[in-house]
């Protein structure tokens, strides 16, 4: 009887998908959610959250504290890449270095600032300025 | 001929020596995985019987956790036995996915048992049900994880039976970001192996010594495990929890992710705490499970924590241990877990402060817990608390 019935399973011709009458114990079969190896959906590894072993900064794991933020030193690199040049008394120079090419901006306290464009090979002369 | 073939030589070979591998490396086989074999003249027909999708040469069914391969397909089989079969059997994710499809099924047959139905009446009753809303939201969350892993799996069950090239040609037609994707799986187990790959992935650890002693070898380097003088496993030690480790190591990184958790305390650092009975260090040397190092040294350390007279300067060092602690966590904001560790680690310290200061050895978190409760009990006792 098994046997009948997987022949008949298997040898059927195709036949239109809205055709097919099913009874309960077809359900097995029809599961909402098959995985397929063909017809793979677009993914990436991050949102399968794939972690790599991460060494710790500090050797005690209860020592994590939150970020400080510190005091600004001339030749601190600041997120950006911008470097710390000079601290006026009401002025901070901050410097972007492309090699030959650099941005200089100062900031003052008011809000007001400028950036000057300044290529090394010619020193001191200036490209372009604006102020703001 | 028999429409559903008998499992083939070659077939039985690959699952024999696959279940071999897999019990060796995890302490674990599928089990509750079964194979169906469809030949490959039958196979369209099967797939539009049930609805499937024919273009591809293997299927896993979650709602009666079958794998169904067209003919003696190798690289099926592994992709959706091993790989959806395990991954459904053995990872948080793959369970949640068998039993929402069986919650589903059961839906299903209440509605169904006593008429014929056609598709489309099946996925009208599927889109007013709440199980299968549920279901199809949590497959699409998680379609990367299971595909993922099974494409992986056939990586590296194909290396095993010198089936490389297959593989490759098979996935050939990836496109560029999910060539990506599989390629930063395989990278990280090219790196840091097989078993972290696996744990990696959610699937279940059964730590023993020797597999944890593996995997560190893989992820840390052999010669960074050998020279490290104490290396212990600590913690609940559950499937699914992340793997607890303790080292006294020159050689060793501090590591925490979620499956795995590695303390490194520095030789010298290390005997400077175990001199002032620091629960961070005497917990692991008295409850922890030796991995690799010195076991005399261990027997040593064990000893010495028993005999070594309880100085002042230990009391002290626990309380401003504890004072420490309490400050830093005061630093996070309320209700954050970061404030909770820090104030849970305060009060260690400081039940362990009192408990050397009354000439008690408690050692492990266990012992300060229970003995803080007596605490408790005593001061109720005296009626302190009204």
């Amino acid at each position: 009887m098994r046997q009948e019935l997987e022949k008949s399973l298997y040898d059927a011709k195709p036949i239109r998908r809205d055709l097919i009458v099913y009874q309960v114990g077809d359900l097995e079969n029809l599961s909402a959610s098959a995985l397929y190896t063909g017809n793979l959906p677009k993914f990436s590894a991050g949102g399968a959250g794939f972690e790599l072993p991460k060494p710790l900064g500090s050797i005690s794991r209860f020592e994590s504290k939150p970020i400080e933020i510190s005091v600004p030193k001339v030749g601190m690199t600041l997120e950006g890449g911008l470097n710390i040049k000079k601290i006026g008394h009401n002025s901070l120079t901050l410097n972007t270095d492309y090699g030959l090419l650099r941005d200089l901006y100062n900031f003052h306290p008011d809000g007001s600032g400028s950036k000057r464009e300044i290529t090394l090979k010619k020193p001191t002369i200036l490209i372009d300025k604006k102020s703001w | 001929m028999m429409p559903c073939q008998k499992q083939a030589p070659k077939i039985k070979h690959l699952l024999d020596f696959s279940n071999a591998f897999y019990q060796d490396l995890h302490g674990y086989k599928p089990e509750q995985t079964k194979l169906q074999s469809i030949p490959e003249k039958h196979w369209k027909t099967f797939c539009q019987r049930t609805d499937l999708n024919s273009n591809s040469s293997g299927i896993y069914l979650p709602r009666n956790q079958t794998a169904i391969i067209q003919n003696r397909n190798p690289l099926s089989l592994f992709h959706e036995y091993f790989g959806h079969g395990l991954f459904c059997e053995q990872s948080l994710i793959g369970r949640k996915l068998v039993d929402l499809e069986k919650k589903l099924l059961e839906d299903e047959k209440q509605e169904f048992q006593n008429r014929k139905f056609s598709l489309k009446d099946l996925e009208k009753f599927r889109e007013q049900n709440k199980t299968f809303q549920e279901l199809k939201e949590f497959r699409k969350q998680n379609l990367a994880r299971y595909e993922i892993f099974a494409i992986w799996t056939e990586y590296l069950l194909s290396k095993e039976f010198s089936l490389r090239d297959e593989f490759e040609m098979k996935y050939d037609f990836l496109e560029k970001e999910n060539r990506e994707a599989v390629d930063s799986v395989i990278n990280f187990s090219e790196s840091y192996g097989d078993l972290a790959t696996f744990y990696a992935s959610g699937l279940a650890r059964r730590t023993t010594p020797e597999r944890v002693k593996k995997l560190l070898e893989d992820v840390y380097g052999i010669e960074a495990v050998n020279n490290s003088k104490l290396i212990l496993l600590t913690g609940s030690k559950k499937p699914f929890s992340d793997i607890d480790l303790f080292a006294c190591s020159d050689y060793l990184q501090p590591t925490k992710n979620s499956w795995l958790d590695l303390a490194v305390f520095r030789e010298e650092n290390f005997e400077e705490r175990t001199r002032l009975f620091e629960t961070q260090v005497t917990h692991p040397i008295m409850a922890g499970e030796f991995i690799t190092g010195n076991k005399n040294y261990l027997q040593q350390k064990r000893i010495q924590l028993q005999e070594q007279p309880i100085t002042k300067e230990a009391i002290k060092y626990n309380l401003n241990l504890s004072e420490e602690q309490k400050q830093r966590a005061l630093e996070y904001p309320e209700q954050s877990e970061e404030r909770k560790t820090g104030l849970s680690y305060s009060e260690t310290y400081l039940k362990n402060a009192l408990a050397l200061k009354q000439g008690l050895r408690l050692f492990t978190k266990e012992d300060l817990i229970s003995y803080s409760q007596s605490e408790r009990f005593i001061e109720l006792k005296g009626g302190k608390i009204e």
